[in-house]
């Protein structure tokens, strides 16, 4: 198995791990937040910001696998 | 039409001009059995008792049973038939469905615009010469922007060692277009039965003649494509097909153009829907920008608007068959971010002065720890500077990209599954999703053009000398 | 309409704001590598500015995100 071959097999695993570890985050993150809201309408501004940024925070990760790669794929020739 | 072209098409070439007549036929019945059923159900729906409501469902399963047996037979023994021409076909079941594209775009049009011409009739009215000021200034940024383009655009595409160093897309995408180049020479007759399938899932692209396997990244054929298709040797459609993201980027620009100079021409006092609309947008976009600019705003607006509206016009230009958004590839955008990471640059220098910016740079130290931490400080904010046009660019590649992608995965399924003749009967749904996932492009492609405007007016903002800045600055420097 | 308007703008700019902060965040390390290994490749010193570019990527990631969070909570 040369390179080529193995990083052909290891960048859609990789990749998917990625998607599937944001997703369980995002949707921690999500059900705490929407919790949050529900239990005190009044400070759902603040609760949407935080949110939102926390989402930032998390995508960061999958954007880093993204880019990885995309560097990655353009050495199997 | 349809009889016309198949007369023309007849002693040619018989069996071209049976397939057209039979895709136009399929079409036609499809269409008119869908709009039966369609009235059958919303008039169950209006209808208010019970019995009627119940004979109409009843009509509505034979109907659609009908439908079923005769279109999708229909297909089914069409792709049995053995001297069937699949391009002529495509175009057949294609043509009327371009005709109702069509139709309904003339449709939706006036009456987008109309809905937004109430909403606008409130705002719009007191500055109109002043959004007709920001369209005139806009009109000659527009002009500006590809020639600014054309610069980079040019040194990646004429260049390859050049775009090899610059950008790892750019290698992948030449690499593409020469693959395409030899591989579309002497493979022109029997790749044309595979691949002009890919046209039906998307139900509107009529003509289609190759679609990229492997090489680089996958994408739908467009008209170019299917110029250097057919004339390989032109230089001038080769250097167009080498170019193709530059041609669209053009046109994009020069659609904008007219558009812009249609609506200044008939700047009429009460205004019509389409310049109605076009203040609409630039109004609203004054009000978002107003807010963070303030007094600085008649300076910096035409440019934030002549970016909008031109990867506006960019994105959506990728929506009509035949065509490609130029935006999906990182060349075009990381051009517009360099662009903008210009302005914002020069701007920040004229606006802080040479001094202003050096301290700004410097992140403003104000005390002893400040000065220490300064050889630290300057990497860290000129890195800061020059990830905001990577990530501007990387995002809206990523997101008109992958949209682009996705429909031509689906395309691709639905392709696939009309090859294999038994699985034809998927199609139908796949165009469905398809077109659903069209919609999202839209969307898609209006809220990018949003964003990238409104992070460029960010990115405005952190430049101008403001003194609730120097104060956040100054105390977060401790 | 006119109550609704500065709400509706503020909310339209957080919403760019903030989703900007993904991408700065991942990809300032990103840059600052790439750069390092330019400068690396120009002044011959081979993985030492890759590294502590890298490593003031991620600072500089960090502050303009802080940044972003400021801009985007600033009321008006």
């Amino acid at each position: 198995m040369n390179f080529a071959a193995t990083l052909g097999l290891a960048l859609p695993i990789g990749i998917g791990l990625a998607a599937i570890g944001s997703g369980i985050g995002l949707g921690f993150m999500g059900r705490g937040a929407m919790e949050a809201m529900g239990r005190q309408p009044e400070v759902l501004p603040k609760i949407q910001v935080a949110m939102i940024i926390g989402f930032g925070f998390i995508e960061a990760l999958t954007i880093y696998a993204f880019v990885t790669m995309f560097i990655l794929s353009g050495k199997i020739q | 039409m349809s009889a016309v072209f198949a007369a023309i098409w007849l002693p040619a070439n018989p069996n071209a001009a049976l397939s057209l007549a039979a895709g136009q036929i399929l079409s036609a019945t499809n269409f008119f059995f869908l709009a039966r059923l369609v009235k059958l159900f919303t008039g169950a729906r209006l209808a208010g008792d019970r019995g009627t409501a119940e004979s109409m469902r009843g009509k509505g399963l034979l109907l659609g049973a009908a439908k079923l047996a005769v279109v999708y037979g229909g297909a089914f023994a069409v792709t049995q038939w053995r001297g069937i021409e699949f391009l002529p076909l495509m175009l057949g079941l294609s043509m009327p469905l371009l005709a109702i594209f069509l139709k309904s775009i003339m449709l939706a049009l006036p009456a987008g615009a109309a809905k937004l011409s109430r909403r606008a009739t409130s705002t719009a009215s007191p500055s109109g010469s002043q959004a007709k000021l920001a369209a005139t200034i806009l009109l000659v940024g527009a002009l500006a922007l590809p020639l600014a383009l054309l610069g980079p655009g040019r040194a990646f595409a004429n260049d390859p060692p050049a775009a090899a160093t610059t950008s790892e897309a750019a290698t992948t995408t030449d690499a593409g277009t020469t693959h395409d180049a030899t591989e579309a020479g002497h493979a022109e007759g029997d790749a044309a039965a595979t691949t002009a399938t890919a046209a039906e899932g998307h139900g509107e692209a009529a003509h289609a003649e190759g679609e990229h396997e492997g090489g680089g990244e996958a994408h739908l054929p467009n008209w170019v494509t299917i110029a250097n298709d057919y004339a390989p040797n032109n230089p001038v459609v080769r250097w167009m097909h080498a170019n193709e993201y530059l041609v669209f980027a053009w046109l994009a620009g020069i659609v904008f153009l007219v558009l812009v100079k249609v609506v200044m021409k008939r700047s009429a006092p009460v205004p019509g829907q389409l310049q109605n609309a076009i203040e609409w947008i630039v109004e609203s976009m004054e009000d978002v920008c107003g807010g963070m600019l303030g007094k600085h705003l008649p300076k910096y607006f035409p440019f934030i608007m002549a970016i909008f509206f031109y990867i506006l016009f960019m994105n959506l230009i990728g929506i009509v068959p035949g065509f490609k958004s130029s935006t999906s590839t990182v060349d075009v955008t990381l051009a517009l971010a360099l662009v903008t990471f210009l302005s914002v640059q020069v701007s920040g220098m004229i606006n802080l002065g040479p001094l202003g910016y050096l301290d700004h740079l410097a992140g403003s130290p104000r005390d002893v720890i400040g000065f220490c931490m300064l050889p630290v400080m300057i990497p860290v904010h000129v890195l800061g500077e020059l990830v905001k046009p990577v990530s501007l660019s990387c995002r809206l590649f990523g997101n008109i990209f992958g949209e682009d992608t996705l429909i031509v995965v689906f395309v691709g399924v639905a392709a696939f599954c009309l090859k294999a003749s038994l699985l034809a009967l998927a199609v139908p749904p796949m165009a469905g999703i398809t077109a659903l996932f069209m919609l999202l492009q839209t969307l898609t492609a209006i809220v990018q053009a949003l964003i990238f405007s409104l992070l460029t007016t960010v990115y405005l903002y952190m430049m101008i000398p403001h003194e609730s800045h120097a104060h956040e600055e100054g105390g977060h420097a401790h | 309409m006119t109550e609704q308007k500065p709400n509706k703008v503020t909310g339209w700019r957080q919403i760019g704001v903030l989703s900007a902060i993904p991408f700065i965040l991942a990809l300032a390390p990103i840059v600052g590598y790439f750069l390092g290994t330019l400068l690396d490749k120009k002044f011959r010193t081979a993985p030492w500015l890759s590294y502590v570019l890298l490593g003031l990527g991620f600072v500089a990631g960090v502050r303009e995100t802080i940044n972003l969070v400021k801009l985007a909570q600033r009321e008006d």
